[in-house]
């Protein structure tokens, strides 16, 4: 009686342990960790954006039209309440990557503008805010690319055999990920006409 | 007969179209990108642009920083990082290398694309408080920019070497006290294993039992690995609950209990979670290993593996603009 007990336990820890139920709690956690990198990171644009800003106010007769523009991209980017459920729901992640992609292009554009102001470009204060800038989105670029390989990763797991057993038993569903086309429309740099005054 | 046939002739038609396939994803893209070289040295230069003594005064006074600071600085002189940007491809190399201590993760590497006339400077994820972006900038315009454009390397590089070893000191402090800046202590104490609770009402031989149960279960899951140490933990919580409530059901649920707490744990435990004292135990020491780079006087050099790249640093050029 002991030993049948003892030997139905072993075989559903056995099983448990096989069938991957470890590896989905490490993996989700991996995406959980990746993704407030994510967040982080983004964070800390949003939060250098009000001194990009204040500098080329400094400017006289600057581009009125891109420094709205970055105004009005920042404040829906951080207007969205960012959750760690944010993750999972695909359609709150489009929209908020749409918000931080429109952010990414004013940004962008605010730069390329930046260089037809020969004391904008001279000034040391914004020479740096413009390295930590680029910095920032770098380290962006790394942390997306960091989560999206956590999450197909994740993925894989949840539908691979045997281990989507496992998620159908724990209910684990497949997380949403960056989309490529959304990438594509980040990456692209924005075009400038320099002729408009 | 016919059916085997056709049965043969579907799963090679299969086996082919997956060949074809995965060789159309996987053939593209992977082949163009630039390899990352060996860490065979401090300083490696693929281009011939520093002299052997040079280099050996370089590698000297890399060697002294890491006794000095602890720090692992590496460079790397390229033709070119052609089809990558050079930050994408900085990125791959210190991602590869993992330069840095092994729990403190603080790691530089500076990356010389020559023919592209393009530098960085890449940062570990410790170093970020230490060597800001913008300091970082100024290292690649006032120190290696203007000397690279003279075409001298050496100079530029010793310049960039000093005033990071610099900022590394003085930034020393801020960086001892977090080992691992990159996650926040509301993170930490999440997964911090909760005490086992005893019941009230029983005796002490039950601590005793738990502790016990404890101390072998480290012993277990070092020596027949997680998920099998685990499991004889559950078992072994089974069989206590069975000694002291005299119930299959609680035995088993114990059990079951102690092998889902103890697997969680000890896969805590294994990634650093479980921080300060406890990581010194069985399984940490087979795998810590600890100060790799740190020995000997530069001839021995291997990294550290610590080093956390997330895109710290800056990347400039030198020439026309």
């Amino acid at each position: 009686m002991k030993t049948t007990l003892l030997s139905i336990l072993a075989a559903a820890s056995l099983l448990l342990g096989g069938c991957g139920y470890n590896d989905f709690q490490r993996q989700d956690e991996g995406v959980t960790a990746a993704w407030s990198e994510v967040l982080n990171q983004y964070q800390r644009r949003a939060e250098l954006v009000p001194n990009i800003v204040a500098s080329v106010k400094g400017e006289a007769n600057f581009e009125q039209e891109t420094l709205t523009k970055v105004i009005e991209a920042r404040a829906k980017a951080t207007s969205i309440q960012v959750t760690p459920e944010l993750a999972n729901n695909p359609e709150a992640l489009k929209k908020f990557q749409a918000a931080q992609g429109e952010l990414s292009g004013a940004l962008s554009r605010l730069l390329v503008v930046s260089e037809n102001y020969p004391n904008l470009k001279a000034n040391q204060g914004f020479k740096d805010l413009r390295v930590q800038l680029e910095g920032t989105e770098n380290r962006i670029a790394i942390a997306r690319k960091r989560y999206i390989d956590t999450v197909r990763s994740y993925n894989v797991l949840v539908r691979e055999f045997p281990t989507n057993l496992t998620a159908m038993m724990f209910s684990y569903q497949p997380k949403a990920n960056f989309s490529v086309e959304n990438e594509k429309a980040i990456s692209t740099a924005p075009t400038v006409d320099f002729n408009k005054k | 007969m016919r059916f085997l046939r056709l049965l043969i002739a579907l799963l090679s038609c299969m086996a082919s179209a997956l060949a074809v396939a995965q060789s159309g994803v996987f053939g593209a893209g992977d082949a163009e990108l630039r390899g990352i070289p060996a860490l065979k040295g401090r300083v490696i230069d693929e281009t011939g642009s520093i002299s052997a003594t040079d280099r050996d005064a370089l590698e000297a006074k890399l060697s002294s920083i890491e006794k000095l600071r602890g720090a692992q600085i590496a460079i790397l002189v390229v033709k070119s990082t052609h089809p990558e940007p050079i930050a994408d491809y900085a990125h791959r190399v210190a991602d590869s290398w993992k330069l840095g201590r092994k729990r403190v993760g603080d790691g530089v590497l500076i990356v010389v694309a020559k023919d592209d006339k393009r530098m960085r400077i890449e940062v570990a994820r410790s170093l970020e408080g230490a060597i800001p972006d913008a300091l970082a900038s100024r290292i690649i315009r006032e120190e290696m920019g203007q000397r690279f454009a003279k075409g001298d390397f050496n100079a530029g590089l010793n310049g960039a070497v000093d005033t990071v070893s610099r900022a590394i000191g003085s930034g020393a402090q801020a960086a001892a006290g977090t080992a691992r800046p990159g996650v926040p202590d509301s993170v930490i104490s999440q997964f911090k294993p909760k005490p086992a609770n005893p019941e009230t009402g029983y005796e002490e031989w039950l601590v005793m039992g738990l502790v016990a149960l404890f101390a072998g279960g480290m012993l277990l899951t070092a020596i027949f690995g997680r998920v099998f140490g685990s499991l004889l933990v559950g078992i072994g919580g089974g069989v206590l609950a069975w000694l002291i409530a005299a119930s299959f059901l609680v035995a088993g649920l114990v059990g079951v209990l102690a092998f889902v707490f103890w697997l969680i744990f000890s896969a805590l435990r294994g990634r650093g979670f479980a921080n300060g004292g406890s990581y010194g135990g069985l399984s940490g020491m087979g795998g810590g290993g600890g100060f790799g780079g740190g020995s000997a006087g530069g001839d021995i050099f291997s990294s550290g593996g610590g080093g956390d790249f997330a895109g710290g640093g800056a990347s400039g050029s030198w020439g026309d603009d």
